[in-house]
């Protein structure tokens, strides 16, 4: 019987990241449709307890590596420890959220492996016993459904676009240990510092009810003031698109994107944002969208449920009195 | 140093409406406006700046068609030495790894110290710096926003979670794939380029870089395309400026904003 194997990924307190367990509801899914087990694989060093808390989750089994020099994720080292793992295993498919640590390490496992990757799906589709990959492309205008070569087949899921497996009561998966032996001479990169230079917003956006975000269209830094405002006054948490965090307007962690926090929130307020996929690939999944942006035919109105085609120059000041007033 | 800059040529997305043709074999590429991948021009840029400071040369590259010439130039207009495009159909409907071979054959034809590509693409996938490091054995750091060249090395930071970022030392020669932010890419005017208007860019075919059409063998093969349903798309609030801010003060009391 085939394999779908998903690996999980640990946040800094050695805990499963969420975007793991949506992965792994994405392997379930193929698991199930293509009559395959499902087994989780994690690695890292002294994380007996991740690997516990796994034996709650819905898989066939719990693969654990515990090995002192997975300590952090070094590129080299973990592209070689799930290459012995796949070459013991023999996994059809290879599934893992996408997250900066699989940006890095998905297609050194899809040379490693000599397998086809897809990144960043939102979806799966089924024909005829194949599996297609479906994310995506042209900043989110078209979708692309792609079938996938090799032993096994790699695709990374995009923050959301599955709900995370649930543990489940009662429910203890057999866990195995699996013993690796690593070379370390295949190092070639070498962490020195990590600058931790954000402040745990992306945290707050992430768990926020309310975001209200700017982007390029604000103009300058100043835009981000009156921003700050208005989400004080809804009670919201204060985000950007990326141009304003590359342009130095706003701090990084404020990102929402695919390479800032991944946001779905009651109500989502997007002042002077385009709409790029970057940018909408990290709030699509929000249940209200309201737009203002001066171009009609800014992308972003198509995903919002309400827009106001104005200069936020004008509209935000009106709606900070407005609720003022109603207050 | 000699640095390697790997530029695609892609439809705008700021230009154009992308759209599906009737069968979703294809978008629709009549009247597309293209332009340089964005990550690219961040990648060209960093490394005009690295060449400025210690010397050196860049050379730009493209696998595409003949149309992909002109994205050569534009980046040369913007201070590339060189450039080279592979034009072989063979790579038409390739996918990331084919590309990524065409690259590795391009690198090994000539002599580079640092190679470079943007970080992401029109396709999203964000897979060719780390497979052409893969396939040569060579460093690679992904998602790069800092440089600082060293001797025989460099210190690159690396975007992570949380807005945070790792500062890695990197041996040369070494791939990296380069995020936006990193720099601001400088203008490039209609007389720049009219300046390597006839400067010539040699062409490369598969067999040309030592490549069969086995070498080029897709394993991710896109099966079609199709529009998302997004539902009927923002209701633009109508009437005078005090009717839509009144409209959308309700519409953010109603949807969780003040209680």
């Amino acid at each position: 019987m085939g394999v779908t194997l998903a690996l999980m990924e640990l946040s800094r307190d050695k805990e499963v990241l969420p975007s793991s367990l949506e992965a792994l509801a994405a392997g379930k899914v193929i698991a199930e449709k293509l009559g395959l087990k499902l087994a989780a694989l994690v690695m890292g060093s002294g994380i007996k307890q991740a690997a516990e808390s796994l034996r709650a989750y819905p898989a066939d089994e719990i693969l654990v590596v515990d090995e002192p020099l997975l300590e952090a994720y070094q590129p080299e080292l973990y592209t070689q420890a799930v290459e012995q793992v796949c070459s013991g295993i023999k996994p059809d498919y290879l599934v893992m959220g996408e997250t900066f640590q699989s940006i890095d390490l998905a297609p050194r496992l899809a040379f490693a492996l000599d397998s086809g990757l897809v990144t960043g799906c939102v979806d799966l589709e089924f024909d005829s016993g194949d599996v297609l990959f479906v994310k995506p492309v042209y900043s989110g205008n078209v979708m692309a459904a792609y079938s996938v070569e090799g032993a096994p087949r790699l695709a990374t899921f995009r923050s959301k676009s599955f709900e995370a497996a649930k543990p489940e009561d009662g429910a203890k998966s057999p866990m195995r240990s699996l013993a690796i032996s690593l070379d370390q001479s295949s190092v070639k990169i070498q962490p020195v510092e990590q600058v931790l230079s954000g402040n745990g917003r992306a945290q707050g956006l992430e768990n926020a009810e309310i975001v209200v975000s700017g982007g390029r269209g604000l103009g300058g830094p100043e835009g981000f003031e009156i921003l700050r405002e208005l989400a004080d006054k809804l009670g919201g948490a204060l985000g950007a698109s990326r141009p304003p965090c590359d342009l130095g307007w706003i701090e990084p962690s404020a990102q929402v994107g695919i390479t800032g926090a991944i946001v779905a929130p009651d109500l989502y307020v997007a002042v002077g944002i385009s709409g790029s996929t970057q940018h909408v690939g990290g709030m699509e999944g929000s249940k209200t969208i309201v737009a203002i942006n001066d171009k009609e035919d800014a992308p972003i109105f198509k995903i919002a449920d309400y827009g106001v085609a104005g200069d936020y120059k004008e509209v935000l000041p009106q709606i900070l009195e407005g609720l003022g007033r109603s207050k | 140093m000699d640095i390697l800059v790997c530029v695609k040529r892609v439809p705008d997305t700021a230009e154009n409406e992308i759209e599906v043709n009737s069968d979703g074999s294809d978008i629709e590429r009549d009247d597309v406006v293209y332009s340089v991948n964005e990550w690219d021009n961040y990648a060209v840029e960093e490394a005009i700046q690295i060449r400025d400071n210690v010397g050196g040369s860049v050379t730009v590259v493209s696998v595409g068609d003949e149309e992909s010439e002109e994205v050569l130039r534009r980046e040369m207009a913007m201070g590339a030495d060189n450039g080279i495009l592979v034009d072989d159909e063979v790579f038409e409907n390739t996918d990331g790894k084919g590309i990524a071979t065409a690259l590795k054959a391009v690198i090994q034809a000539g002599s580079y110290d640092l190679i470079m590509t943007g970080a992401l693409a029109d396709g999203g996938a964000g897979q060719i710096g780390g497979m052409v490091a893969a396939m040569l054995d060579l460093p690679y750091a992904s998602l790069v926003n800092k440089i600082e060249v060293g001797d025989g090395s460099l210190k690159v930071g690396r975007e992570i979670e949380g807005g945070n970022q790792e500062m890695n030392e990197i041996s040369l020669p070494c791939v990296v794939s380069i995020q936006t932010g990193i720099n601001e890419p400088r203008y490039v005017g209609i007389r720049g380029i009219r300046k390597v208007a006839s400067v010539e860019i040699p062409v490369k075919s598969a067999a040309d870089l030592g490549l069969s059409a086995d070498d080029a063998a897709a394993k991710v093969t896109r099966q079609t395309y199709f529009v998302p349903e997004l539902g009927e798309g923002a209701e633009i609030l109508e009437g005078s400026t005090e009717e839509q801010i009144e409209k959308l003060i309700e519409i953010l009391k109603s949807k969780g904003g003040i209680k």
